[in-house]
């Protein structure tokens, strides 16, 4: 298997390993096959019959993910021959559809769109005069809904929980036209990674609940980022879109592939955790239950930095950027203050599986532990930092620096989210990643370095 | 000085006031209506105070009071010479309404023996009055576009410095031939000279007598007036609105009036200078006063004939067209202004039966010569002032080098030409 | 050498010299053209002093315009299916095709059960506006139209210019067509 060959596609050579497929190979150097049913995480299935190429020596086209690569193949992915053969089968994908991609939440990214659009542009051979009946929104559980007339039958959601999460729920009944994708009856999909699926329809088939009707694909925009759910650090995309007249605001997160980390997928918890992360924000400084402007508060802060020179705890949160935690160690440094990360809080047993979510919910914690920064909770002291700590201390003053609401006594600081900040992350098993800055607020709320560079001044 | 000298002095001042700034709203409105007709629009013909629009005329009084209320926005980033800001407008509105002063509206009235002049200032000396006057207006505008501080406010004051100096040698010297020519500086002089004859049966008006020197005053004026085609200071399709471009409601209305009056006084000196100012040719004011009932039954004859022309012309144009069915008061005010017409026309008729036939007067007919005087100067005024306008409407601008190439080049060599021409031909006819 | 020979092959026949204007004594005098322009405004101003009716100009507002046709671009509105249903399915075609993103729609899950997505609101900033119908080009259930006539928008403040789906729904047709042509 290891042996490396000489293949031709399209007049051209390329090294590849004996015995692998041919569709990967296309795929890795981007030459353009369509396909539906094909998913590198779940493997060939050869229903759909897209990716058609033509191999000399063949009588007929073949499927390009179910033919394995041997020695001296030549192949043809374009030409008039291969363009025809794609545009009829796409033409028998289309006769039952129902064509209502105005409505549907898959266009823009619809691969059967796209398809259309690059080999289809046919004008329908067969005229039926009633297109087969299905139901149209068939709610799955899970905030997936279900359009059967929209499906390929391309197979890749039962797939998914056939191999992935090996929960059965989906399944093909039926024969023919009359075939669909459904759950048993009195069954629901139900499963901690349900939302993939999603992801993975190729088509609006299966659309996501929470998603539905709340924007068009094609006016997000995509940012890459980390999901900040636990120390796993899954790889996400964050599609915002800053409508005009109102704010940036987040719309969905989307798995970003990394073979490393994630593979494919996210965990439904951390896609939609972007929930959390917009509602309640804490948007202006507050002291003792009172609103004040940002610039009392620091002066307030400074007041209180000042009065308890002696004795200051920092507390930093497990789940900021590695460069925010440096900057407050070398604050700390200068205030010669004890600087503490209770763990305790990140801890949730119930949480973790086998695929990827992790009983440790700070997605930075690997940094803390490296900073050697003390995990213990803080002793008593007169004036408490807390940098974020989803937990509460007792002192004789609190400053917080908080990006959500939380009843809490003493200053309350705003700082930016990690969408509206850019960082490094590093996950459980040691891979440092980048958060990319995706939202930009009408009204920025200064970060932790921002705020720290004020205090000094 | 005697109670009938002031009562002159005063009224002749109160004329050339009325007569400087009444006319900027009727400018304004003749510009916009003049230009609509000749561009096949209508202009203005909206605006009324009780269904009385006067063929739109209201429209200016309703401007002047936008203006007014317009909020006073002052530039902020203008931090010196604001006073001078606010002054430069005014600079170029007085100037220009001052250089009008010296204009005679009517020939010197002769009471009890005393010579009274009828213009504003009672000044011997009035081309050079308004030569210095008028040439103070463009520093009006230098200043205004210096500290507006700002590019396009620098640009148009620069183009008006330098257009000055291309422009105001020609006028001085084409004024030159003039005063050679009638051999006076005193506009009243010129005006006298011009009701004689030339060759026998041409009147003896500037441009005859001095062709040339009329064209190059005429084209010099209209730069002098920063008018088309002279708007390079303003220059609103390259620089947006030159130095006026930081002013706004009154600061600005300033500017706009103060051309107007430029405008208007333009006319004022051309016409008296050039067209015979308050005269109708070859009729001196010595004739009209002894011939004074030949003049009298003529005007008899001939008002009456404009009055029946002008009603014929209001009945047939002050009306909606058949189609429309509401009429705005148009019938009502055609109705008024016929009555008032008609009511005037027979009081000027009776009073110049009572002149010539009851009053054996001379001093009530010569005050009716100098009336009559006046309204020849204004409607020859508002004819020039319409040329002005349709030279607006019928030139392109000239670009800001040919402007200098034109004052430099053309004018100055023929000025100059034309002054060594009239001083050899005047020598020589006084040798 | 390459100039020399492109010279040799173009014939005379093949240049044409346009006559430049502006340099006989005539052009250069400048005053006969004024006085030609000067004619041409004059013939205007006395041709229009004599007769102002026979300017062409529409007396606005007691004349009303009558050469809006159907495919005139006057205020929008949104059809009705039908059976009286909105057409629109919120789909944001027009948005956006719309160059000034003046329209604002916000999309639901539609109960009727004619359809799955309708507009819960749907806002065109008519002040934004710039009338180029692209969003009744784009729009693939003939929902949004223009062909009202109105021509004529009035309000006292700026928010009387959004225009909000209730009242887009309101206004008629000007025309023969009143419900969407789109498949019902």
């Amino acid at each position: 298997m290891s042996e490396m060959i000489d293949i031709i596609v399209d007049s051209q050579s390329y090294k590849v390993q004996n015995g692998s497929l041919l569709i990967d190979l296309l795929i890795k150097e981007k030459i353009k096959v369509p396909y539906f049913c094909y998913h590198e995480s779940l493997g060939a299935d050869g229903n759909c019959r897209m990716c058609m190429v033509e191999i000399e020596g063949q009588k007929r086209p073949q499927i390009a993910c179910d033919t394995f690569i041997k020695p001296g193949m030549i192949i043809r992915s374009k030409g008039e021959n291969i363009e025809k053969v794609r545009t009829d089968i796409l033409e028998l994908e289309l006769i039952n559809h129902p064509v209502d991609c105005p409505i549907c939440d898959q266009a823009g990214e619809c691969s059967l769109q796209e398809f259309y659009m690059e080999y289809g542009l046919h004008d329908s051979k067969i005229s039926i005069s009633e297109k087969v009946k299905h139901s149209k929104h068939l709610d799955l559980g899970s905030n997936v809904m279900l359009d059967q007339e929209r499906c390929v039958l391309c197979a890749r959601c039962t797939r998914f929980t056939d191999k992935i999460t090996y929960t059965h729920e989906l399944g093909i009944i039926g024969r023919g036209d009359e075939a669909k994708v459904t759950t048993m009856p009195g069954r629901k999909l139900d499963n901690p990674y349900a939302m993939n699926v999603v992801d993975l329809c190729p088509v609006g088939a299966l659309t996501s609940k929470d998603f539905r009707f709340a924007q068009r694909v094609w006016f997000l925009q995509t940012v890459d980022s980390i999901c900040h759910g636990c120390a796993k650090g899954c790889n996400i995309y964050i599609d915002h879109n800053k409508i005009k007249y109102q704010d940036d605001v987040i719309y969905r997160f989307r798995p970003r592939r990394n073979d490393n980390v994630n593979g494919f997928f996210i965990c439904d918890a951390g896609r939609l955790s972007y929930k959390q992360l917009q509602e309640n924000r804490l948007e202006s400084a507050i002291l003792n239950g009172e609103k004040i402007t940002q610039m009392q508060a620091i002066a307030k802060a400074k007041e209180l930095l000042a009065k308890h020179k002696e004795n200051i705890t920092v507390v930093i949160d497990a789940n900021l950027y590695t460069e925010e935690i440096e900057a407050i160690l070398a604050f700390a440094k200068e205030l010669n203050a004890k600087v503490c990360s209770p763990k305790e809080v990140y801890r949730d047993e119930s949480f973790k599986d086998d695929m990827l979510r992790s009983s440790n919910r700070a997605a930075n914690y690997k940094t803390i532990e490296r900073l050697n920064i003390d995990t213990k909770e803080p002793d008593s002291s007169s004036l408490i930092l807390n940098f974020n700590h989803p937990q509460d201390f007792e002192a004789t003053s609190v400053i917080n620096f908080l990006t959500h609401n939380r009843l809490s006594l003493g200053l309350s600081l705003p700082i930016a989210a990690y969408s509206e900040n850019e960082g490094t992350l590093t996950n459980e098993d040691g891979f440092t990643q980048k958060c990319e800055k995706a939202i930009f607020k009408n009204v920025p709320i200064p970060t932790i370095i921002e705020h720290l560079i004020r205090l000094r001044r | 000085m005697t109670t009938a000298a002031i009562i002159v002095a005063v009224a002749s001042f109160a004329l050339g006031a009325l007569l400087a700034l009444l006319t900027i709203p009727v400018l304004v409105w003749l510009e916009r209506r003049v230009a609509g007709l000749v561009q096949d629009r209508l202009g203005p013909n909206r605006t009324n105070i009780g269904g009385f629009r006067l063929g739109g005329v209201v429209q200016s009084f309703a401007d002047v009071v936008k203006l007014l209320l317009k909020e006073e926005y002052y530039p902020s980033h203008i931090k010196s010479g604001r006073w001078l800001f606010m002054l430069a407008p005014v600079i170029t509105f007085v100037a220009a309404l001052l250089a009008f002063m010296a204009i005679p509206f009517a020939d010197t009235l002769v009471i009890n023996g005393e010579s009274l002049r009828i213009s504003a200032l009672p000044i011997n000396y009035g081309i050079f009055w308004y030569m210095a006057i008028s040439s103070i207006g463009v520093l009006g505008v230098i200043f205004g576009g210096w500290l507006s501080h700002n590019k396009y406010s620098l640009l148009g004051a620069a183009r008006a410095g330098s257009m000055v100096i291309s422009y105001e040698l020609p006028l001085g010297l084409s004024i030159l031939a003039f005063i050679i020519t009638y051999d006076t500086i005193d506009f009243n002089a010129m005006v006298q000279f011009q009701s004689g004859t030339f060759f026998g049966f041409l009147p003896a008006w500037g441009i005859l007598v001095q062709p040339l020197a009329a064209i190059i005053l005429i084209v010099s004026l209209f730069a002098e007036t920063n008018r088309n085609p002279f708007t390079v200071a303003e220059g609103e399709s390259e620089i947006v609105a030159g130095f006026m471009t930081e002013y706004t409601a009154m600061k600005f209305a300033m500017y706009f009036m103060g051309e107007y009056v430029a405008m208007n006084t333009a006319s004022a000196v051309i016409i008296t200078m050039i067209f015979g100012g308050y005269q109708i040719s070859w009729v001196s004011t010595e004739m009209l006063l002894e011939n004074f009932s030949v003049f009298a039954f003529s005007l008899m004859v001939i008002i009456p004939l404009i009055i029946t022309v002008l009603i014929r012309w209001m009945r047939k144009n002050n009306r909606v067209r058949p189609s429309i069915k509401a009429d705005g008061g148009r019938d009502f005010e055609t109705k008024v202004l016929t009555i008032a017409m008609v009511g005037m026309t027979l009081l000027v008729e009776a009073i110049l039966i009572y002149l010539v036939f009851l009053s054996e007067s001379s001093l009530a007919n010569s005050i009716a010569v100098t009336l009559f005087q006046i309204v020849v100067f204004v409607v020859k005024l508002m004819l020039f002032n319409i040329f002005f306008i349709l030279i607006r409407w019928s030139v392109p601008r000239f670009r800001y080098d040919q402007v200098q190439k034109l004052g430099w080049y053309y004018l100055l060599p023929l000025a100059l030409l034309n002054i060594i021409v009239t001083a050899i031909v005047v020598v020589g006819v006084s040798l | 050498m390459s100039q020399h020979t492109r010279e040799g092959s173009i014939t005379s026949d093949h240049i044409k010299v346009t006559k430049r204007h502006g340099n006989s004594f005539r052009d250069k005098l400048y005053l006969p053209a004024i006085y030609d322009g000067v004619k041409v405004t004059f013939k205007h101003l006395f041709k229009n002093l004599n007769n102002i009716n026979d300017i062409e100009t529409l007396r606005y507002p007691e004349e009303q315009p009558t050469d809006i046709t159907q495919r005139w671009r006057g205020l929008h509105r949104l059809t009705h299916r039908a059976d009286n249903s909105i057409a629109c399915v919120a789909c944001f075609m027009c948005s956006t095709a719309c160059p000034s993103n003046c329209i604002f729609i916000e999309a639901t899950q539609r109960q009727d059960g004619k359809d799955e997505k309708m507009p819960a609101s749907f806002f065109i900033d008519t002040l934004e506006c710039i009338f180029c119908g692209y969003c009744v080009e784009a729009c693939p259930c003939d929902a949004i139209r223009m062909d009202t006539g109105i021509f004529s928008l009035t309000g006292n403040k700026r928010e009387d210019f959004v225009m909000n789906k209730e009242q887009l729904l309101s206004h008629k047709g000007a025309f023969a067509e009143e419900i969407s042509c789109a498949r019902n």
